[in-house]
C-alpha cells in the first residue's frame, strides 16, 4: 500500500463531514467493501504492469494527503462564472451557490450525490459497483468520493443548451478529493456536456465517471482540463454505447503537473460510433497520459480516434492502450492516428497504441508520427513579417486547433480555442 | 533600392550562386530567366532569408541596410516580399488571423499603428476583388485545400495587402493556366508603382507578355550571363537557353 493512499483511506474518519450516502445501507456496504479492497490490494498500482509503465508512481506516493476540507470562502470566491447550467464542485464538494440547475430542460434528472435520497442510490447501482479493472484506484474513489452527480436524460429528449460540470481545485494546502458520477442518455436523447478542471490548489484528485448511451443517443463531451500545476489528476471514464448511438469526445489536456485518463469505450450495439479528439499541450515537467481501452464488441461499429500531443521543456505525453475488435464484430471500422510534436530535446512522447483484431471482415487503419515544427511553414510565416516566437506559437496551436473544428457550439469552440492559445502563450 | 554585389551562395555544400551582381531601382521590373538549375529560386530564397543558404561572399544592400544580417521577419518589415513557387499549406492557422498578424507585425516593427479589425477587413476586401478570390477563402487555413492557381493568386493577394517595396515572384506562373496567369498578372500590374520594384523569376517568356519588364536578365551557372530589355526574353523564347551554361555547378 502506498503511503499516500493508506493515509487518505484512513483519514476518512477525520473528514470534515459525512460522505454522501452516509446512513444509507447500500452505500455504507459499498464503501466498507471498497476500503477492504483498497487494503487488500495493498498498492496503488502495480509498477510492473504495462498499464502503469510510464507513470511516475513515486510522485503519487510522495505525500500523505488528508481529505480536502470544506472549501474556504477564498476558494469559493475564485470560481469563475459561465453562462451554462452547471454543477460546481470545489475540492470535490458540491457548492450549490455556484451551481445552476434550474431551467435545464424539463425531464432531466441532474442531482449531486449530496442531494440523493435513499431511493436515488437504489436507482443508481452502477455508481456503487467497481469499474472495469476493479483496482485500488477505483476502490479509493468509491470509498472516499465526496463529490459527483447523476445525470439522466430521458429517451427522446434533445437538450439544446450545453451543460457544464466544473471541478475547481482551491485548497491552499495539499489535499485529496474524489468524485464519482453517472451519466445516462435514454434512446434517441441528445446532449452536449462540458467538463472543466480549473483552480489553483494542490494535491491529488480522482474523478470517475460512467457514461451510457441508449439506442440512437448522441452525446458530445468536451473535457477541458486546465487544472493547476500542483494537482495530480487521475480520471477514469467508462463509456458504453448502444446501437446507432454516437459519441464525440473532445479531450484537452492543458494543465495539471501529472494527469492520467483511463478511457474505456465499449461499442456494444451495431451502428455505434465514437469520435475522439484528444489534444495535449505540455511544458515544464508536466506528465500526461491516456490509457485507452476501446472494444468493438459487435459488428458494424465505428471508431475514429485522433490524438495530438505537443511536449516542450521536459514534459512527457503518453498514449497507450488498445483498440480491440472482438471475434464476430465483422464490418467494424477502426481508425486511430496520433500525431505529435516535440519542442525540445528533453521532452518525451510515448505513442504506443495497438490494435487487436479478432474478426475477419474489418477495416482498421492506424498511424503514428512524432516530429518537430515544420521548417517550411515557419519560414513562410516569417517571410510575412511574423516574428519567430510568434510563428512558433501559431504553428504549435495550429497543430491542435484542427482537432477543435468539429465542436459545433460556437461559444464552446471559442472557449476551447482561447484556452489553447492561452496555453501556447504560457508555454513561451 | 537593391544592390547585389558578387553574391556567392552554397546550398548543402554545393555552390549555386557564383558571383551574381544586380541592381534594382525603385519602380523597375526585372525579369530573371534561366534554365533549370541555374540558381533562380536560390536567389529568391537567399534574399528572403531562408535557412540553409550559406552566403560565402558578396554583399546585398537593401535601402542602405545590409539585408543579409536581417532575420526573415525583419526583411519583411523592411519591405521585402517573396511570392513562393510552392506556397505551403498551414492547416489550423486561419487565413484572416494570419494576414492580420502579419500585417500588424510589420506595422509594429516599423513603428506604425496596428490596424483594427474594421480597417483590416476593409483593406482585405479591396484587395480580394482585384485577384477575384472568394471571401470564403479567408475562413480557411492558410493555403489549405487551395488549388494550385488559388495558391498563386493568394500569394499575390498577400503581396497586395502587405504592400512591400520589393516583391520577388518566384516562378509565380508555374502550374497556371492562361486565365489564372492573367489574373495573377493583373494583380501584379495593379501594384506597380514608382516606389515599388519587382523581381520576376520565370522560366518562360509568356508571363512577360502580361507583366512587362523593364530589364531581362539571364541567370545561368550561378551568374547573370546576359542582360537586356524585353527583346532578350523574346529571343530566348525562340532560341532557348542553349547558348548559355546549363548548370550552376
Amino acid at each position: 500500500m502506498s503511503s499516500a493512499l493508506l493515509a487518505a483511506a484512513l483519514c476518512e474518519d477525520l473528514s470534515p463531514g459525512p460522505l454522501p450516502g452516509a446512513g444509507v445501507a447500500v452505500v455504507e456496504r459499498a464503501r466498507v467493501s471498497a476500503r477492504a479492497r483498497l487494503r487488500q490490494q495493498g498498492m496503488l498500482a502495480d509498477a510492473r504492469s504495462e498499464r502503469w509503465r510510464y507513470m511516475p508512481l513515486r510522485a503519487l506516493e510522495a505525500q500523505a494527503l488528508p481529505l480536502a476540507e470544506l472549501p474556504s470562502d477564498t476558494a469559493l470566491a475564485q470560481v469563475p462564472e459561465t453562462p451554462f447550467p452547471r454543477l460546481v464542485f470545489v475540492d470535490g464538494y458540491y457548492t450549490a451557490p455556484h451551481s445552476r440547475i434550474d431551467g435545464v430542460s424539463a425531464g432531466i434528472r441532474w442531482l449531486p450525490l449530496t442531494e440523493f435520497a435513499a431511493a436515488d442510490w437504489e436507482a443508481c447501482a452502477e455508481l456503487l459497483a467497481p469499474t472495469a479493472g476493479d483496482d485500488a484506484l477505483d476502490a479509493l474513489n468509491l470509498a472516499l468520493a465526496q463529490g459527483g452527480f447523476v445525470l439522466d436524460v430521458p429517451a427522446g429528449l434533445v437538450v439544446e443548451q450545453p451543460l457544464e460540470v466544473l471541478y475547481f481545485s482551491g485548497s491552499t494546502r495539499p489535499t485529496a478529493w474524489h468524485a464519482r458520477s453517472l451519466v445516462r442518455l435514454g434512446a434517441g436523447a441528445r446532449l452536449t456536456l462540458r467538463e472543466r478542471y480549473l483552480g489553483n490548489g494542490s494535491g491529488l484528485a480522482s474523478v470517475h465517471t460512467r457514461w451510457s448511451l441508449g439506442e440512437g443517443a448522441s452525446l458530445t463531451v468536451l473535457q477541458q482540463q486546465e487544472a493547476p500545476a500542483d494537482l495530480k489528476l487521475l480520471r477514469r471514464d467508462a463509456f458504453a454505447l448502444d446501437a446507432r448511438s454516437h459519441l464525440l469526445l473532445h479531450v484537452m489536456e492543458l494543465g495539471a503537473g501529472l494527469s492520467r485518463q483511463d478511457l474505456g469505450i465499449r461499442l456494444a450495439g451495431a451502428g455505434a460510433m465514437v469520435e475522439l479528439r484528444q489534444a495535449a499541450l505540455l511544458a515544464g515537467r508536466q506528465h500526461s497520459e491516456m490509457m485507452l481501452d476501446l472494444l468493438h464488441a459487435t459488428g458494424a461499429t465505428r471508431c475514429d480516434l485522433r490524438c495530438r500531443a505537443v511536449a516542450g521543456d521536459r514534459a512527457r505525453a503518453v498514449l497507450q492502450g488498445a483498440v480491440t475488435i472482438a471475434a464476430g464484430a465483422d464490418g467494424s471500422d477502426a481508425a486511430l492516428s496520433t500525431q505529435n510534436l516535440l519542442l525540445s530535446e528533453q521532452a518525451e512522447i510515448d505513442a504506443r497504441p495497438t490494435m487487436e483484431i479478432h474478426a475477419d471482415e474489418v477495416r482498421a487503419a492506424h498511424g503514428a508520427s512524432v516530429g518537430q515544427l515544420d521548417a517550411g511553414m515557419l519560414f513562410y510565416l516569417r517571410t510575412r513579417g511574423i516574428p519567430e516566437t510568434a510563428a512558433r506559437a501559431l504553428l504549435t496551436a495550429a497543430h491542435c486547433r484542427a482537432l477543435l473544428e468539429d465542436i459545433a457550439h460556437p461559444m464552446l469552440r471559442a472557449d476551447a480555442e482561447a484556452a489553447l492559445d492561452a496555453r501556447v502563450g504560457a508555454m513561451g | 533600392m537593391l544592390t547585389i554585389d558578387n553574391l556567392h551562395v552554397r546550398v548543402a555544400g554545393k555552390e549555386i550562386l557564383k558571383g551574381l551582381s544586380l541592381t534594382v531601382n525603385a519602380g523597375e521590373v526585372h525579369a530573371i530567366m534561366g534554365p533549370n538549375g541555374a540558381g533562380k529560386s536560390t536567389l529568391g530564397n537567399v534574399l528572403a532569408g531562408r535557412e540553409g543558404y550559406e552566403v560565402t561572399a558578396g554583399v546585398v544592400t537593401f535601402e542602405g541596410r545590409n539585408l543579409l544580417e536581417l532575420a526573415p521577419e525583419e526583411r519583411a518589415a523592411a519591405g521585402v516580399f517573396l511570392a513562393f513557387q510552392y506556397p505551403v499549406e498551414i492547416p489550423g492557422v486561419n487565413n484572416t488571423y494570419f494576414l492580420r498578424a502579419a500585417l500588424n507585425a510589420q506595422r509594429k516593427a516599423r513603428g506604425e499603428p496596428e490596424l483594427d479589425s474594421v480597417q483590416f477587413l476593409k483593406r482585405v476586401r479591396e484587395k480580394l476583388k482585384v485577384l477575384e478570390l472568394p471571401d470564403a477563402l479567408l475562413q480557411r487555413g492558410v493555403n489549405e485545400g487551395f488549388s494550385g492557381g488559388e495558391k498563386k493568386r493568394n500569394e499575390i493577394f498577400q503581396m497586395a495587402l502587405l504592400e512591400p517595396k520589393l516583391a520577388i515572384l518566384d516562378e509565380t506562373d508555374s502550374g497556371l493556366d492562361i486565365d489564372a496567369m492573367r489574373q495573377v498578372a493583373a494583380g501584379v500590374n495593379a501594384q506597380r508603382a514608382p516606389d515599388r520594384a519587382f523581381i520576376v523569376i520565370t522560366h518562360y517568356q509568356r508571363l512577360l507578355d502580361y507583366i512587362k519588364p523593364d530589364f531581362v536578365h539571364v541567370l545561368a551557372a550561378g551568374c547573370i550571363a546576359a542582360s537586356g530589355g524585353p527583346e532578350l526574353a523574346r529571343m530566348l523564347e525562340t532560341e532557348g537557353y542553349a547558348g548559355f551554361p546549363q548548370e550552376a555547378a
